[in-house]
């Protein structure tokens, strides 16, 4: 995993590499963007749950499903935060520590989502 | 080539269809097959063949990819067939969009170009570069399971995160294959990688 330093320098969203991954096709994009816009919100609030019940079992596998869908798109540093939350649950962390990470989380989500919603306000008109 | 696979009867596959299809392979991804032991394997194979069997309902190719209108759609396995039967069980008296599936055991290169969908072995690990050359330019879309399966030029790859079977997907050798694979479906890959990530894994 990337150091903290490299995810600070990362862009929020990557979305030239996006394109590239989809072979510039905009119309998949385009899809790919609202499939997450649609599944992301229920996945962190099921993870949020987790997280609050200290079922380690259910944060580990709900931020691994995130870390998929975040780097997937191209959301490098939101995909570390997530890849940290499982870290930190796999490994038994502390109470304290996973509620630090998921807020780290939460924090990259609402820079990418933002910029996810501008993007797709953009490509509608 | 041996035809496994087909007829017109009913079978769990011929309803999977839209939002259905999407829960299937939302299912498969759920799997949790032991690898070791010959039961591992047995849930190995049957993971992947309802992977193979959910797939072409996130596919899209080109009318000329099929000799005529009612031409079915042909699934090849190319090399060991170990998980065969489970992959002609799972399909068996499929259709998708009104093609009929057809499992076919691919055993000469030359029979490829025909396959819709191809998968290649882990026993033809040393032989991609020959079976990709003898695709070329054809709609056929292959799966693989091996780590170098993509680099190497395929389009989809089999492999276990968590030990749970997974996909990940090369977009670049699916579009040279002319072949549109669903966003729904690219939702739920482990990765999508570039051309350029794809050379590098």
């Amino acid at each position: 995993m990337k150091n903290s330093e490299e995810s600070i320098s990362e862009q929020v969203w990557n979305l030239p590499e996006l394109h590239e991954r989809v072979e510039n096709d905009q119309e998949l994009l385009r899809e790919l963007v609202t499939i997450f816009r649609r599944d992301f919100p229920r996945t962190i609030r099921s993870l949020e749950e987790a997280v609050a019940a200290g079922d380690l079992k259910n944060s580990a596998s709900l931020s691994h499903a995130l870390k998929g869908m975040l780097a997937n798109l191209g959301a490098a540093r939101a995909a570390a935060a997530a890849a940290m939350l499982e870290k930190m649950a796999s490994s038994a962390g502390e109470e304290t520590s996973l509620k630090n990470a998921l807020n780290a989380l939460q924090r990259e989500a609402a820079s990418l989502l933002p910029e996810l919603d501008a993007y797709m306000k953009e490509v509608r008109r | 080539m041996l035809v496994l696979g087909r007829g017109n009867a009913f079978s769990q596959v011929r309803l999977i269809r839209g939002a259905s299809a999407l829960v299937l392979l939302a299912f498969a991804l759920l799997l949790l097959p032991s690898i070791s032991g010959q039961e591992g394997k047995t849930d190995e194979y049957r993971a992947k063949a309802n992977f193979l069997a959910a797939f072409p309902n996130f596919m899209e190719w080109p009318a000329d990819a099929f000799p005529s209108a009612q031409a079915p759609l042909l699934i090849c396995v190319f090399g060991d067939f170990s998980f065969g039967t489970s992959l002609a069980e799972t399909t068996r008296g499929a259709s998708i969009r009104g093609r009929r599936i057809e499992i076919r055991w691919a055993r000469k290169e030359r029979d490829l170009r025909a396959c819709h969908i191809l998968f290649v072995s882990r026993s033809e690990g040393k032989r991609y570069a020959r079976i990709f050359k003898a695709i070329q330019g054809a709609s056929v879309l292959t799966v693989g399971e091996t780590p170098d399966f993509l680099a190497s030029g395929g389009a989809i790859n089999f492999l276990f995160d968590a030990d749970k079977l997974q996909f990940e997907v090369n977009m670049a050798a699916a579009k040279d294959a002319h072949v549109r694979i669903s966003s729904n479906m690219l939702a739920l890959a482990r990765h999508v990688v570039s051309r350029a990530e794809a050379a590098k894994s």
